[in-house]
């Protein structure tokens, strides 16, 4: 077995304390056994099902390094046997998630969970400070995020956020004390920290162009997922599209995209983009595509109340429709997600505009009391 | 064409496009829905909040936004065969939702892209959960049920946090007030049983592996 370290605190104490107590004297990790003589020892005699359960688990402990996925690689290959095994601990892990047992526990897990819904009181105090008790819990829980996962050697205060929010079906303009100028597409959401040294956003959900006051002592960034865009003076859209993926369009300077690390030991990489020039990246951060031209006057039509496709998905006309419309609009067949539009409409040419793409495309609407739903004609 | 574009009030171009939005969509040869629509609705007015409730309480509000993946989850179910060979339907689309999920955490991703390339398995087959694969491997899921039910409490709530809400060791230590290093070895042994039991069900003449993980060997207490 991969423990070759043993407390003795099989002494009746409760399971916290007895945590504690391991907390305190073992602290063993996948990774740090691996490291030591013990585990060295340890592992000759382990079997491929033990060292390949050991790696599974390890791989997906969140605490992995670049040497030890190397070494994993370096056994995996050593042996058919050990491909054998690994395969086999890969396929139980797998089958977890299709048990009854996983959807239990997740009825259990959410019935724990503490109410996210306020209680409603009898007075109007609640409804009037609805928006700063949504920011103060915005900020709070960025705080106790901060305070829980950052990692780093020394000690950095958090700075405060605000939160903002736009409603589905409207845009809304923001100006911050910087001067700059945002406009948040229907149902978007960001968090902004300005301090004296930077300027910090992130793109929580949605679509959001940033027209940015020059200032070279103070960076202007954008954080969506593992992307982070940097400027010091431009105007550029990050905008949420389907399968988590990131699309930035810069219409006017010069912008840093980079792919945030996620470790200390991976290196950042960067790429820069000019007027007129549009990228897009995964969940993950990576580049997904190569630096395209796009034209402003469509990308960024929403900023004028107006929707413009040119040979666009589907799919992704939707996700877009979906920020401006009170009911909202479901594809029930893949075979028609990628269907290419070409199509232009005000926020308010939106329901024609549906029952146009019915006659004008092989699609089928159906109107539901609380949706509407899209299917392969 | 986008000065077109700007222009018109409410445009499009439908000669050129549906003769090309027609081949798009032959050419697709996905298998087409033929649920009867009263089926999905009702599924849909049954279970929609109480899925997105779950969702949103295992895996926050996102992005996703347990709206969409519900949505999601409900179009993918939607486009069954047979629908009425699910005995529970709403544990399908929490099961196909909580795939899509896991699939939005940023270091399952990395690990499940490391593994594929590594293993030269399918990235699908590594780590999905599709109502097909769920069907297929019915003999295999039924092993791994009866092995969770022999879990301890705490080894059961351990492995589901790692494996169903996604979670990190250090995340499962916050959470719970366990160490890693205790977490790291309830997860191994509950990995263990659940390999044995597997392996059993699956390969009844195989001794080898079941000599490797008999009980001593996944005692998850630690001895004095």
């Amino acid at each position: 077995m991969i423990h070759t370290k043993r407390n003795s605190s099989g002494n009746g104490l409760n399971n916290s304390n007895r945590s504690r107590v391991e907390d305190n004297n073992d602290r063993c990790t996948n990774h740090e056994i691996c490291e030591n003589s013990e585990y060295q020892k340890a592992s000759i005699s382990s079997s491929p099902q033990d060292r390949a359960r050991e790696w599974l688990t390890y791989l997906y402990s969140g605490h992995t390094t670049a040497t030890k996925r190397d070494e994993f690689v370096v056994w995996l290959n050593s042996s058919d046997e050990n491909k054998q095994a690994f395969t086999r601990s890969q396929k139980v892990w797998q089958t977890i998630g299709m048990t009854d047992s996983a959807v239990e526990w997740m009825q259990q897990h959410a019935a724990q969970q503490p109410a996210t819904v306020p209680k409603a009181k009898p007075t109007r105090v609640l409804a009037k400070s609805l928006m700063a008790l949504s920011a103060m819990a915005a900020s709070v829980a960025l705080l106790v995020f901060n305070g829980v996962f950052n990692t780093t050697t020394h000690l950095t205060l958090p700075q405060p956020q605000t939160a903002f929010t736009s409603p589905v079906g409207q845009n809304r303009h923001i100006t911050l004390s910087d001067g700059s100028d945002i406009t948040l597409a229907g149902n978007s959401s960001i968090l902004v920290a300005i301090t004296d040294n930077e300027r910090r956003i992130t793109l929580r959900k949605g679509s959001a162009y940033f027209d940015v006051s020059h200032d070279p002592s103070r960076v202007f960034s954008v954080t969506a997922q593992q992307t982070q865009v940097r400027v010091r003076g431009t105007a550029f859209e990050v905008k949420y599209s389907p399968n988590n993926s990131l699309k930035i369009s810069v219409q006017r300077g010069l912008v840093d995209v980079a792919d945030l690390p996620e470790t200390a030991e991976q290196r950042e990489q960067v790429l820069q983009l000019r007027p007129n020039e549009q990228l897009h990246t995964d969940i993950q951060g990576r580049f997904i595509s190569p630096i395209t031209v796009f034209q402003p006057e469509t990308e960024f039509a929403w900023l004028k109340q107006r929707l413009i496709y040119d040979n666009v998905p589907l799919k992704n006309v939707i996700m877009d429709i979906n920020r401006y419309v009170k009911k909202p609009v479901i594809i029930l067949d893949n075979s028609i997600n990628e269907l290419p539009i070409t199509a232009s409409f005000t926020f308010e040419q939106i329901e024609p505009m549906l029952d146009g793409l019915a006659s004008a495309y092989p699609i089928t609407l159906t109107h539901e009391a609380t949706r509407s739903v899209l299917t392969e004609e | 064409m986008s000065k077109t574009l700007q222009k018109a009030s409410l445009f499009f171009l439908n000669s050129h496009v549906k003769t090309q939005a027609l081949e798009i969509t032959s050419a697709a040869s996905k298998p087409k829905t033929i649920q009867a629509p009263n089926a999905i609705d009702k599924l849909f007015k049954a279970h929609w909040r109480d899925v997105c409730r779950i969702l949103h309480k295992c895996y926050g509000s996102g992005p996703p936004e347990p709206e969409d993946v519900a949505q999601e989850a409900f179009s993918r179910i939607a486009q069954m065969r047979d629908l009425e060979q699910i005995a529970d339907p709403k544990a399908y689309i929490i099961k196909i939702a909580m795939n899509i999920t896991l699939k939005s955490i940023g270091h399952l991703c990395k690990t499940r892209d490391f593994i594929a390339q590594h293993t030269q398995l399918p990235e699908d087959q590594c780590d999905d959960v599709c109502p097909e694969t769920i069907l297929q491997g019915e003999q295999r899921i039924a092993a791994i049920q009866k092995g969770t039910e022999q879990l301890t409490e705490k080894q059961r709530d351990i492995l589901m946090r790692a494996r169903i809400k996604g979670q990190t060791y250090s995340e499962i230590s916050s959470d719970t007030g366990w160490s890693v290093a205790d977490i790291c070895r309830q997860l191994n042994a509950a990995m263990a049983i659940l390999e044995r039991i597997d392996e059993q069900e699956n390969n009844p003449n195989d001794q080898a592996f079941s000599s490797h993980v008999s009980p001593s060997n996944i005692s998850t207490e630690p001895k004095s």
